[in-house]
């Protein structure tokens, strides 16, 4: 009975950690040369309200995206922000931290 | 022969144009402030791209000519034609035209101009052509081709300066200078990038732009 307790307790705790973190969006850009060029993803992204930080990676052709939690941002919308960005999305990969 | 050269000049510049970076047009509605200076000439660019790619944008031109001083602006569009995103590169062709008044030696016209430019760079090189002329009722018929190469001494990334070694090649026959050979300096950080350099014939350039 004491156990069955602390495991509940144990539960809700992990599970309230769970729903306070957000989603991480690693997306594969095409034709990111440079930084000048790639300023517009970071003003377009950062006007979402669904994200929370915006970090970009020349070298690994790669924009980084977390979500605020308990909030998406389809996959729709973030190739539109960068095909509006002048640039082509390769993948979009998503998983909860 | 003159003829001939400057189209042959210019398909070699298309045609170099595989891959490349880009100015006249921006992302979505971002506004672009682009300023070049040389002694014997100054072209301004105020740009407004309402897609990503078309831009709307108000130009004003100075040009040293041996009539006097020759002054044009007009609005502008400028049309990214086409655009090839790689993974390790980017190029783009742009074309753009406009027409408005001019002012050549304390007389008032009318001038239209046209444009062609081609772009390719990855993030250690850079190349970039373009082929302009313009029409007046007060000169002749002003052309201005102008090539560059660079190279990157380092790859930056996105939240540290860049900086490029380029030559710039600049023909334009009707100027009181007919051709200028500039190496120039570039660094950018972000959304400001500024460009100086010395002509081998001594004149100075100094280029700005920003976008936001």
């Amino acid at each position: 009975m004491k156990t069955t307790g602390k495991l509940l307790i144990l539960g809700m705790m992990l599970s309230t950690l769970a729903m306070a973190s957000g989603t991480e969006v690693k997306i594969g850009v095409n034709g990111m040369v440079c930084g000048f060029c790639a300023q517009g993803i970071t003003k377009k992204f950062k006007a979402e309200n669904a994200v929370e930080s915006v970090d970009v990676k020349l070298s690994e052709k790669k924009v980084t995206l977390i979500l605020r939690e308990k909030q998406d941002l389809p996959d729709d919308r973030i190739k539109q922000i960068l095909t509006d960005s002048g640039f082509n999305v390769q993948k979009i990969e998503r998983q909860g931290i | 022969m003159g003829k001939h050269f400057l189209i042959a000049l210019g398909l070699v510049l298309i045609s170099l144009a595989r891959v490349g970076n880009a100015h006249p047009v921006s992302y979505k509605e971002a506004i672009g402030v682009m300023a070049w200076n040389q002694s014997f000439m100054s072209d301004y660019w105020l740009t407004y791209s309402f897609a990503p790619n078309a831009a709307i944008a108000a130009r004003g031109m100075r040009m040293e000519m041996p009539e006097g001083q020759y002054l044009v602006y007009f609005p502008q569009f400028d049309w990214l034609a086409k655009r090839w995103n790689n993974p390790d590169s980017q190029a783009n062709i742009y074309v753009y035209g406009g027409a408005g008044g001019a002012r050549l030696a304390n007389r008032d016209g009318y001038a239209g101009q046209v444009g062609i430019e081609a772009d390719a760079e990855s993030r250690s090189w850079f190349i970039m052509g373009k082929w302009e002329s313009m029409w007046s009722n007060l000169t002749d018929v002003f052309h201005h081709g102008e090539f560059r190469v660079g190279l990157a001494p380092y790859e930056a990334e996105f939240n540290e300066i860049a900086s490029w070694l380029m030559i710039q090649v600049q023909y334009h026959p009707t100027l009181t200078k007919k051709y200028a050979i500039t190496p120039l300096a570039r660094l950018f950080y972000k959304n400001v990038l500024w460009e100086a350099g010395v002509s081998l014939q001594g004149d100075w350039m100094l280029n700005f732009m920003f976008h936001f």
